[in-house]
């Protein structure tokens, strides 16, 4: 069974009236820079690049500080980055970065365009969320969660007299994919085009609990889902005034909208 | 000579209005209706034009631009429940639009559930049965920029649900020691300790038989 959910949202003509009366007082005409130079700054031209390379080492393994880092398994880590870019006189522009790769941090973007023209954007990112590594549950499967054999219900945990055999470790958390990809077009200095892309696609589990009346048992729920959202809008931008008309659309969809567990209790309800 | 600047003595009309002649017409349409204006910030103070990377363009670095003057968002963002920040993986102009807009709290998004849906969008709905406050306003319950309790929450259950549920028609029963395990005769709700436990779908449910959320 699949769930999805819509929603459209449309930003219609936002209009600013930032006149010179509506400006702070303290503000002033810009200063006349015609006749300016720029002797002391340098403008980067060409090609540059730089990487780095490093080695870590971890004693001990932890949930917590691996948490939205990837460092939660000891061992050794080698992790890489780079960056670099190439300007020209025409203005046209690319750069490039990549972080933390070796780890499940890891990220890498891609901007470039021309100046006053256009631009443009593709960047990726993994976002490791680590909840545990120290929890344990009786329960196996997915999205259909089944109680081992020989499974002993009670009342309470004290008389589950299968519990301490049936338990078995679990490592609980996911992965959050992020990809973008952006792009803006000027047309002379009054209209500008943009329109912006995002997915997030997560894999993986959480806790949650599920109730059979006076009690309760906590689980693991799968986690397969995706966010899409597109961002348009136009604008024209007058002298104390501009005009703007965009289009925002977010699509949520799950490929783990159903979810039955068993009762490990002695309760009339087998099942949730 | 104009000086740029958090400590120049050049009004910060005048330093703003040498990058506005040039920024206003794109990025900061909307800096005149922002705080950050009205509250006299320059440019400068947070922009370093002299870089090859500005810090407060880059993800890893631009919150402790931020923090340079929002100190209290530094020390939340340092407890044990918190957004990603502290860890480069989220930046406060993820959620915040430091040139101005016209939302709350200068977000991105028209309203506070619009911004956290743009990556908690399993929150959004519509649910065959809702929770009222979620599909209201997410920090009624959620501490966005850190908390000492799971998940964000400002309190922990059942405080949290209490703050709003009377004890009328259900055991949802105050905290108390004498009602923990261990004692004479504990409160089965306490025992449980969280309201949640049983109410897991607090956030909305799509179940049938889901009115109370339990399922």
């Amino acid at each position: 069974m699949e769930q999805r959910s819509h929603k459209l949202s449309i930003a219609v003509a936002t209009v600013l009236l930032a006149a010179s009366s509506a400006t702070p007082a303290e503000e002033t005409a810009a200063p006349d820079t015609s006749a300016w130079a720029c002797k002391k700054c340098t403008f980067a031209q060409g090609y540059t690049s730089e990487a780095e390379l490093g080695a870590g080492w971890l004693d001990d393994s932890s949930a917590k500080f691996g948490d939205y880092t990837g460092l939660d398994e000891d061992g050794v880590y080698v992790v890489a980055n780079a960056a670099g870019g190439v300007a020209l006189d025409s203005g046209y522009h690319l750069d490039y970065e990549l972080l933390d790769l070796g780890l499940d941090s890891r990220a890498a973007s891609v901007e470039g365009g021309k100046q006053g023209a256009y631009e443009f954007g593709l960047s990726y990112d993994r976002v490791p969320r680590r909840i545990s590594d120290t929890g344990e549950t009786i329960f196996s499967g997915g999205d259909d969660l089944s109680l081992p054999g020989g499974w002993v219900r009670a009342g309470s945990t004290a008389g589950m007299t299968a519990l301490g055999t049936s338990l078995r470790p679990v490592d609980v958390g996911y992965d959050r994919d992020r990809y973008g990809a952006n792009g803006r077009f000027f047309l002379g200095d009054k209209w500008t085009f943009g329109l912006d892309y995002k997915r997030d696609e997560r894999s993986g589990t959480r806790p949650r609990y599920g109730s059979f009346g006076s009690v309760s048992t906590e689980m693991l729920r799968p986690i397969d889902d995706s966010t899409d959202r597109i961002n348009a809008d136009v604008r024209y931008q007058g002298k104390h005034w501009f005009a703007q008309l965009g289009y925002f659309a977010s699509i949520y969809d799950t490929k783990a909208a159903g979810f039955q567990f068993d009762n490990p209790f002695n309760a009339a309800v087998a099942r949730r | 000579m104009i000086k740029f600047g958090r400590d120049s003595d050049t009004p910060v009309g005048v330093q703003n209005s040498m990058c506005l002649g040039c920024h206003e017409k794109t990025a900061v349409a909307n800096w005149h209706m922002g705080p950050h204006d009205v509250n006299s910030v320059s440019c400068a103070a947070c922009h370093d034009s002299h870089k090859a990377k500005d810090a407060v363009l880059t993800r890893a670095t631009q919150p402790d631009v931020c923090y340079t003057c929002h100190v209290a968002e530094r020390s939340q963002f340092q407890k044990v429940y918190a957004h990603p920040v502290r860890q480069g993986k989220l930046a406060c102009s993820d959620c915040h639009a430091p040139h101005g807009t016209v939302a709350h709290k200068q977000l991105v998004r028209a309203t506070v559930n619009d911004t956290c849906y743009e990556c908690h969008a399993e929150k959004r709905g519509p649910m065959l049965w809702e929770h009222q406050p979620v599909t209201e306003d997410c920090s009624t319950c959620h501490a966005p920029h850190g908390s000492s309790n799971p998940g964000m929450v400002k309190q922990r259950g059942p405080l949290l649900c209490q703050s709003c549920h009377s004890q009328q028609g259900h055991p949802s029963l105050g905290y108390g020691p004498s009602g923990l395990p261990g004692n004479a005769a504990p409160a089965t709700a306490l025992a449980l300790g969280n309201c949640m436990n049983c109410h897991s779908q607090v956030h909305g449910s799509n179940h049938p038989s889901g009115s109370s959320l339990t399922r």
